[in-house]
């Protein structure tokens, strides 16, 4: 019979449920996307740069799944909200607490399963939709890529088996605790009233300080070693929370007796976040960190992505070289060097016909450093991408590869004359098709070399070398984005039993809609803003860290803000309709 | 001639369930609150009492009959308007105080001042002024949760009751107090109506309360069945009043 009657609930509070079953699906598809490539080996093993990488995985794994935790938590949270009062109203009835209990597991299994099942469904999707959008992207391909593997789906399932029945153990203890008068006034219960605590000043400069602290610590990494890293770290958690939790807790009291906060539903809204921010304090602390966790992986991707044509651009003084006479080459666009050289290959020696090239360098022979595998020319040249260029060239066309001596010479020795052409673009993201062609062709040439000379050849070894760093750094930030985004609209959402009261006042003693709509803005806008605030600051600093490891660290920062902001923004203005449309719906 | 503060005319109220049935809650109902006038509405549960103040208070839109406060139409007024009307002309006491608990007792009477952006200086004033004219100047920094219940109407008093608005309705004000707390609420809504001469309009089932008012409207059925006019009598005979005619309504 309660099944029957709660079955009824769940069906006229449909769209509360909906909303909890999309947010668990989005966990269940983000875990699986995830799982499918930690327990791949193939995949992990079969990418150059991934080997480096699977620790870093292995710990990216560990945080997706406390972070679903925390969030699932959250979302079960907002459930045993929407059905408090009714559960009371079965216990005065003469419900037991147990069949009650029993009756918040089943749901809460249910919802669970539910989302499971669609949450992998749509995980298979986006995992072959994500491979191919980022591997596009960042123009690298991946091996042994796969949509569905038995282990993910083993992992996924038993995962959220073990979360689901945790969470609706805590959800009945906690329903058993209470009696069933505070079950049934659920609805008119009151916040607790915020706390002078004593020491408040000291704490919310201390809170100032271990901020200021470890973004000091972050620009000093290079000298200080791990241990710099792990107190930066430390200081961090412990300053953003304590800043949240205590300087912006100042900060409301503050604005309470100043005449600013004193307009219109500026004090309202200084209430909303004085009774939010010590409930809020420890999850804001988390979405803080790991949004700065986040925006700095993508980043550090896309510095790669960006900083990778300029490294590879040093490497040589052409574009690409082709040993075809090439009809692709005449598509080439922008080009602003080309030449076609002459050359014939006598045993480990290949001469180059130096009056083809073109450019000023004396006659030379490139030799071979003995202890590195360079080539340094007899005569002096000073252009070292000519040095870089002629000794490539000659290395690819001659068999002998690696041993090869390369004579730049006015007068080629008898043999068989042969051609390569070279070309220069300054322009290779608009030439990408044509030098993706040629490059192909030339694949199918080059044997005894794994570079082809040039520009675009380095880019592609880079890239390949790279790409998997790039791609997991992508990944697993939009993916950390959307865990945490998603668990602050939960949290709000489920804060709307007491939130509606105040907004049903607030229209009782004149306020137009506009002016409601301002306040919930204002008042999510802030509590949106500030983790991304600490956030924006933690990667300020903390890209610092990767000064010594890569030519620009914040090159990539501009790409990575676009992309997690309009995410971001997106969660915020979701979040907002939704409250919104809670807020202003009749109870009943 | 003074102009009444109030005037209804012909409000029907129609509910129509999800199977299609009709139900008259309200037939043709008229009634006027004059200047200065404390008027009460009793009525059994079900006699659409709730309903007539949601309609008169301008929560609720009647399905016909026009309602006038200060001469002003209300129920074709924008949302603009109409918010600015309820934050300028009316104020509001209800059963359960409805007060935001995140704000402090000052920020809660102060509210509709803010909500208008007067200055300040002059909503520090006004609400320092109710405050000690409740007797609640003492809890102005604390929060709804620290407060009794009594307490709490009482600030709920002063917020109807700080932008001097031209008519304060209460919705069971004393429906959640006990007797002791009900009286001293009584009084406190007295010395608003006579010191402020503000009118009041109060709907309520406790005779008790009802015999603070100048006159009361007996409601059955929807419609106006009675009506009671206090005339000067003493509290206490106006009392046994009330209680002989709800005594032969049944």
């Amino acid at each position: 019979m309660l099944i029957k009657i709660a079955a009824k609930t769940i069906r006229q509070q449909w769209r509360d449920y909906l909303v909890l079953l999309l947010g668990t699906t989005v966990a269940v598809a983000i875990f699986y996307m995830f799982s499918v490539m930690a327990t791949n080996d193939t995949f992990l093993k079969g990418n150059a740069s991934m080997k480096l990488i699977v620790p870093v995985f292995m710990l990216g794994e560990v945080l997706l799944g406390l972070i679903t935790f925390v969030y699932l938590n959250f979302a079960n949270n907002f459930l045993l909200k929407l059905r408090q009062q009714e559960y009371g109203l079965f216990s005065m009835l003469g419900a037991t607490k147990r069949q009650i209990g029993t009756l918040l597991m089943e749901e809460t299994l249910l919802v669970g399963s539910l989302a499971t099942i669609i949450g992998i469904l749509i995980g298979m999707g986006l995992t072959g939709l994500s491979a191919n959008f980022f591997m596009q992207l960042i123009d690298v391909k991946l091996a042994h890529w796969a949509v569905v593997t038995p282990q993910a789906l083993v992992v996924t399932v038993l995962f959220f088996l073990i979360v689901f029945v945790l969470n609706g153990l805590y959800n009945r203890w906690r329903l058993m605790r209470q009696d069933t008068l505070t079950l049934l006034t659920a609805d008119r219960q009151v916040g607790a009233t915020p706390v002078k605590a004593k020491g408040r000043w000291l704490k919310a400069s201390l809170g100032l300080l271990l901020l200021a602290g470890s973004y000091g610590m972050m620009t000093q990494l290079s000298t200080g070693g791990l241990f710099a890293l792990i107190l930066a770290l430390i200081l961090n958690v412990g300053g953003t929370y304590l800043f949240i939790g205590q300087t912006l807790n100042l900060l409301t009291a503050y604005l309470q007796t100043s005449r600013f906060g004193q307009r219109g539903l500026r004090a309202f809204v200084n209430g909303q976040l004085r009774f939010r921010l010590p409930e809020y304090k420890r999850m804001l602390t988390m979405i803080a960190v790991v949004f700065g966790m986040a925006l700095g992986a993508i980043s550090v991707g896309q510095g790669y992505y960006i900083t990778l044509p300029k490294l590879a651009a040093q490497s040589s003084g052409i574009t690409i070289a082709t040993k075809a006479d090439n009809k692709a080459l005449t598509q080439l666009k922008a080009v602003d060097y080309q030449a076609t050289v002459h050359y014939v290959n006598q045993g480990d020696k290949t001469y180059l016909l130096r009056t083809d090239l073109g450019i000023k360098v004396p006659t030379a022979v490139y030799q071979r450093n003995q202890t590195r595998l360079t080539w340094q020319p007899t005569s002096q040249i000073e252009d070292a991408n000519a040095n870089a260029t002629l000794s490539a060239l000659g290395i690819y066309v001659n068999p002998e590869a690696y041993t090869t001596n390369v004579i730049l010479t006015d007068q080629l020795p008898k043999g068989t004359v042969k051609t390569i052409s070279m070309v220069r673009t300054a322009k290779m993201d608009a030439n990408r098709n044509v030098l993706n062609q040629l490059y192909q062709q030339e694949q199918e040439h080059a044997q005894q070399v794994d570079l082809i000379p040039g520009t675009y050849g380095t880019l592609k070894t880079l890239k390949g070398l790279f790409g998997g760093l790039e791609f997991m750094s992508l990944f697993l930030g939009i993916a950390f984005m959307i865990m945490l985004a998603s668990t602050l609209m939960f949290k709000t959402l489920a804060s709307v039993g007491t939130d509606r009261q105040r907004y049903t006042i607030l229209t009782m003693l004149g306020t137009t809609r506009g002016q409601r709509l301002r306040a919930m803005m204002t008042d999510l806008g802030i509590l949106f803003s500030i983790p991304m605030g600490i956030g924006l600051l933690d990667v300020g600093f903390g890209l610092q860290m990767f000064k010594d490891l890569m030519s620009e660290p914040y090159a990539g920062l501009g790409g990575a803000l676009v992309m997690m902001l309009s995410l971001y923004i997106f969660y915020y203005g979701l979040t907002v309709f939704i409250y919104r449309r809670l807020m202003e719906q009749p109870k009943n | 001639m003074v102009e009444p503060v109030l005037v209804a005319n012909h409000i029907r109220q129609v509910y129509t369930s999800s199977a299609g049935v009709q139900q008259e809650v309200l037939k043709d109902l008229s009634l006027q609150v004059q200047p200065g006038e404390f008027l009460a509405i009793m009525g059994p549960s079900g006699s659409g009492k709730s309903t007539l103040l949601n309609i008169l208070s301008t929560l609720m839109t009647p399905t016909a009959g026009t309602v006038k406060i200060n001469g002003r139409d209300i129920l074709n007024m924008s949302d603009r308007d109409l918010a600015h009307f309820r934050g300028n002309d009316m104020g509001f006491i209800f059963q359960n105080y409805n007060l935001i608990d995140s704000l402090t007792v000052a920020e809660n009477i102060g509210l509709p001042l803010m909500l208008q952006k007067e200055p300040v200086p002059l909503l520090q004033e006004r609400t320092q002024l109710v405050a000690e004219l409740l007797n609640i100047s003492d809890y102005l920094s604390k929060y709804p949760a620290e407060l009794s219940g009594g307490q709490q109407q009482r600030v709920g008093a002063a917020r109807a009751l700080v932008h001097e608005p031209a008519l304060i309705f209460g919705d069971e004000p004393t429906g959640a107090l006990d007797s002791e707390n009900a009286r001293e609420m009584m009084q406190y809504l007295t010395k608003i109506n006579q010191q402020e001469h503000i009118s009041i309009l109060m709907v309520t089932h406790d005779a008790f309360s009802a015999s603070f008012a100048s006159r009361i409207l007996f409601l059955s059925d929807g419609q106006v069945s009675g009506q009671l006019t206090r005339d000067g009598q003493e509290r206490d005979a106006f009392y046994q009043d009330i209680l002989q005619t709800l005594g032969n309504f049944d």
